[in-house]
């Protein structure tokens, strides 16, 4: 634009001389000045626009995929229920989706792309089913945005991580650590070292908490030394984290406690608990507490140390069965606490022997539910059978709730065995309903694939005879068709609801 | 003149994405999925050309939808102002993906469509509408003569509230399009170059003055041009039945009013349409048109010096598009159409480019598109889908349609697995 129509546009052409204006801007005295400016201004607005080329040619950063492509592209179907889940629609079923994908060598579609690797950059427990499945261009999008660089090394290099490490916001650290205790624990194990003593105590926390995965006899000596940290969730979760390591010193020295302080003799435990304990068992999680009723603290010091004592000790110093040691247990005056002692020593040693006989033995209460994950099918079949054999509905039903793998043929079948009976006792009271919506919730997430029709059938026939279920069925079968759409999108077969 | 719709046969080709794209928001969207289980409803049930059902309400009447399949019109009893609305856009998605929850029945007659409307009919202007645009534009003038005597200075110091007022004073004159320019005028004033923008703006509209000043000497086809500026309607000069690609769709607010932009390819003719839709829940009138389809049908082209803006008149079938189709790929070819297009008609704000083998690249905060050649065109900064272009442009480059304003391209749909994808539904973009 001619530099003179600003200035005057600018001043306000009430400050300006007509006159010496019209030879200056070519116009007659007796136009309109400011018609004129503005029509120039106009022309000159066109001009520019129509003589507009693209910016001159810029080189940007080039990023270099590596490699070729090994994996299949992803079908346009499953594209489609990947951005259903995306969108919040049965995002429960992506960890699913994304172990079929890995499985039948499938690779993310370019558009979830951004979404996936932010979701996974603070859902970092994502990351292990997200990684195998990126791509050559997810790898590549990802070395372009500072959030995503987790999902761009192919493996971790100790500069790149400890530069990270020590510099990265704290979801970003939490991601690298999580990453790291997956994929190279050592490593994980130095960079936590290489920074601990001087972390605040909110970091500490969640530091000592990213330990559980693959925990191992190499972070003891580590672990050792936060029995002394001076934050407290440290120290209890280290004495937590040592008592899954039978080998550990905290193990031993709890076992040398134990040999003082528990006996067994003629199928009966003795306790000798002294009144004052020793200051020196809180370090290593017998924890000192000030309640007045003596017998209350007695048994919340059992439960302490039954937890981090090797389930092994028992059956080796007192030529036991672990059946016989439960059974002598659950005569005891203080039979919560053992039974709550051993249940946490079961959980934290992944001990499935003691696990099976004591959820079978406590019909699943909060004590014992979490030990249900500790059994492997052929031990969870076995209590399935055995709580479906004494009539147990609710435990049977809080059972399947707890067990997140995927059904077998032999569990599926044995659930749909006692669907009807279940459902009908269950039906009746309101308190007990919402057991049986999130049954069949749980049904239709994890039933294999070749017993979808079964489980259809099984569903219709229920709503048939109570029509109490319909809602909570309906809600289930929702699930099953859509994984019926997820299933069929991989065979590129087309998917017709089989209501 | 009636729009006719015959749908030769049922055909449903839309995918849950297009269905979702009708949605006013990404949180309606989601919201109408959650209603978009069958139990839910009742009395689900099809014909060969609706989907109709009964939404039940807890102590209420239920609500009664109806989509008519063709077109993806909808009615329903519910309250709300959106069209479609969220039980409409709920009854697609469960037609989409669970075909099998409705039964085969007849249409209820309280349920039919009354499909007695009519376009507007284009007609040569009278010279009392002429008159009364002449006013509001004199009235306009004035104002931008006084500013311009007062100085720029000045005006950059107006609130938003005083470029708000003289926009409704605009549309009180019913040139609606002028009005809405003219209230992104005080967003100038935020700008490093305001003065050389304000003024080249006041420019444009000068022009477009001048231009009514002398409106009874020029051609028709520039007179046409002139009254779609201000946002009226001039008569139909051509009506061309082809096989219509539809490119992208874009929301605009024009004043209380929520309008649509569709861009229209044809396959044949090769031109490009520009339908102007109501998103109105009263009125039945609009189709909605998916990005992605192809449709055949007629439309009826306004009168223009290149002739862009058009209303659909016929429409007979509808398929799903299996290939994008030629384009530029070359930036410079493509801003030189734009500048081919605007030397005819300087008024028409924005511009269609289709492009081909380009790639999207970020330098520091900014991002462009790129073509083979390495020239560039600016993104918009806060583009929600800039990261899935990026991902899209690692192997190949990409197929896109987007609408260029001048001074940024603004990306409404991309070429990916086999279909045109709407822009609007990428997810997770915004970081």
């Amino acid at each position: 634009m001619k530099p003179e129509l600003k200035k005057f546009a600018l001043l306000g052409t009430q400050h300006l001389d007509k006159t010496e204006l019209s030879s200056v801007l070519e116009f007659g005295v007796e136009d309109s000045l400011e018609a004129h400016i503005l029509q120039q201004a106009g022309t000159q607005a066109l001009y520019k626009e129509l003589g507009q080329l693209p910016k001159q040619q810029m080189t940007a950063r080039v990023f270099s995929p590596s490699g070729n492509e090994s994996l299949n592209p992803c079908p346009l179907a499953l594209s489609a229920c990947l951005s259903a889940m995306l969108d919040g629609r049965h995002t429960e079923l992506l960890s699913e989706t994304l172990r079929l994908m890995r499985e039948k060598e499938v690779c993310l579609p370019e558009l979830t792309l951004p979404h996936l690797l932010d979701r996974a950059s603070k859902i970092y427990a994502l990351r292990p089913a997200l990684l195998p499945v990126m791509g050559q261009a997810g790898r590549w999008l990802a070395a372009q945005h500072s959030s995503w660089r987790y999902a761009a090394e192919a493996e971790f290099s100790w500069a790149h991580l400890q530069d990270q490490w020590r510099s990265a916001i704290v979801t970003t650290r939490q991601g690298i650590l999580f990453q790291a205790r997956l994929q190279n624990p050592e490593m994980a194990l130095s960079l936590v070292d290489s920074t601990w003593k001087s972390e605040m105590p909110a970091a500490g926390t969640w530091i000592i908490r990213q330990f559980e995965l693959n925990l191992s006899m190499a972070d003891e000596p580590f672990l050792e030394r936060a029995l002394d940290d001076r934050n407290v969730t440290v120290r209890r979760k280290a004495a937590d984290l040592l008592s899954r390591l039978p080998d550990s010193r905290l193990a031993l020295r709890m076992t040398e406690v134990a040999k003082e302080l528990i006996f067994f003799d003629e199928d009966r435990f003795n306790l000798k608990f002294p009144e004052t304990p020793e200051p020196s068992w809180a370090r290593d999680g017998m924890m000192l507490r000030n309640w007045s009723n003596p017998q209350k603290v007695q048994a919340a010091q059992l439960t302490d140390l039954l937890s981090s004592v090797p389930l092994a000790y028992w059956e080796e110093q007192f030529q036991a069965s672990p059946q016989e040691l439960i059974n002598s247990a659950l005569n005891h005056q203080a039979a919560e606490a053992f039974v709550r002692g051993f249940s946490l020593a079961a959980e934290r040693q992944q001990n499935e022997a003691w696990a099976s006989l004591l959820v079978k033995e406590d019909k699943l209460t909060t004590k014992t539910i979490k030990l249900v994950m500790v059994l492997g099918e052929d031990a969870f079949c076995d209590l399935a059978t055995h709580l479906a054999e004494l009539d147990e509905t609710q435990a049977f039903i809080k059972a399947f709730s707890r067990w997140s793998h995927t059904w077998t043929k032999t569990i599926t079948e044995l659930w749909l065995e006692r669907l009807e009976p279940h459902a009908t006792v269950l039906s009746r009271d309101s308190k007990t309903v919402y057991l049986l919506k999130s049954g069949f919730k749980q049904a239709a997430r994890l039933v294999p694939q070749s017993h979808f029709k079964d489980l259809l059938l099984a569903f219709q026939k229920l709503k048939a005879s109570n029509e109490s279920l319909n809602a909570p069925i309906e809600e289930a079968l929702n699930i099953l068709y859509f994984r019926e759409r997820l299933y069929a999108a991989f065979t590129g077969s087309s998917f017709e609801a089989n209501v | 003149m009636k729009q006719i719709y015959n749908v030769s046969h049922t055909y449903f080709p839309y995918t849950t994405e297009q269905i979702l794209s009708l949605a006013d928001s990404e949180h309606f969207g989601r919201s109408s999925r959650n209603l978009a289980v069958a139990f839910r409803w009742q009395h689900l049930a099809r014909s060969a050309d609706f989907i109709w059902g009964a939404f039940p309400q807890k102590d209420k009447a239920f609500f009664t939808v109806v989509v008519q399949l063709g077109n993806l019109r909808s009615r329903c009893s519910c309250t709300n102002q959106a069209y479609p609305c969220q039980h409409a856009l709920a009854l697609l998605l469960l037609f989409t993906e669970n075909r099998n929850a409705f039964s085969e029945a007849e249409l209820p007659k309280e349920l039919e469509f009354k499909q007695t409307f009519s376009l507007a009919v284009s007609r040569n202007m009278s010279t009392e509408e002429l008159d009364d645009i002449r006013a509001g534009l004199s009235t306009f003038e004035t104002w931008l003569h006084d500013m311009l005597r007062s100085g720029l200075e000045s005006a950059r110091a107006y609130p938003l509230l005083h470029w708000q007022q003289l926009s409704d004073r605009l549309f009180d004159a019913r040139l609606g399009l002028l009005a809405e320019d003219v209230r992104r005028w005080g967003q100038a004033a935020n700008k490093d170059d305001w003065p050389e923008l304000l003024l080249e703006k006041m420019g444009l509209a000068q022009l477009l003055i001048e231009g009514f000043k002398r409106f009874e000497s020029l051609t028709k086809e520039v007179q046409a041009d002139l009254l779609l500026a201000v946002g009226r309607w001039p008569e139909f000069a051509d009506f061309i039945e082809d096989s219509w690609f539809v490119l992208g769709r874009q929301k605009v607010q024009v004043g209380t009013r929520k309008l649509e932009r569709v861009w229209l390819r044809g396959r044949e003719s090769k031109r490009f349409a520009l339908l102007e839709q109501q998103l109105s829940k009263s009125g039945l009138r609009d189709t909605q048109l998916l990005t992605g389809t192809v449709f055949l049908g007629k439309l009826a082209f306004y009168e223009g010096s290149y002739q862009m803006p058009a209303r659909l008149v016929e429409l007979k079938e509808m398929s799903a598009a299996t290939d994008f189709g030629v384009a530029p790929a070359s930036l410079k070819e493509a801003l030189a159409s734009v500048a081919e297009l605007r030397s005819r008609n300087p008024w028409q704000r924005v511009h269609p480019l289709m492009l081909h083998g380009v790639r999207v690249i970020q330098r520091e905060d900014d991002w462009f598109i790129q073509d083979a050649e390495g020239f560039v065109l600016p993104l918009p900064k806060k583009l929600a889908s800039r990261w899935h272009l990026r991902a899209l442009s690692f192997e190949a480059g990409l197929s896109l349609f987007a609408e260029w304003k001048g001074e940024q391209l603004y990306p409404l749909s991309v070429w990916a697995q086999g279909r045109l994808f709407d822009l609007k539904l990428a997810k997770g973009g915004v970081l």
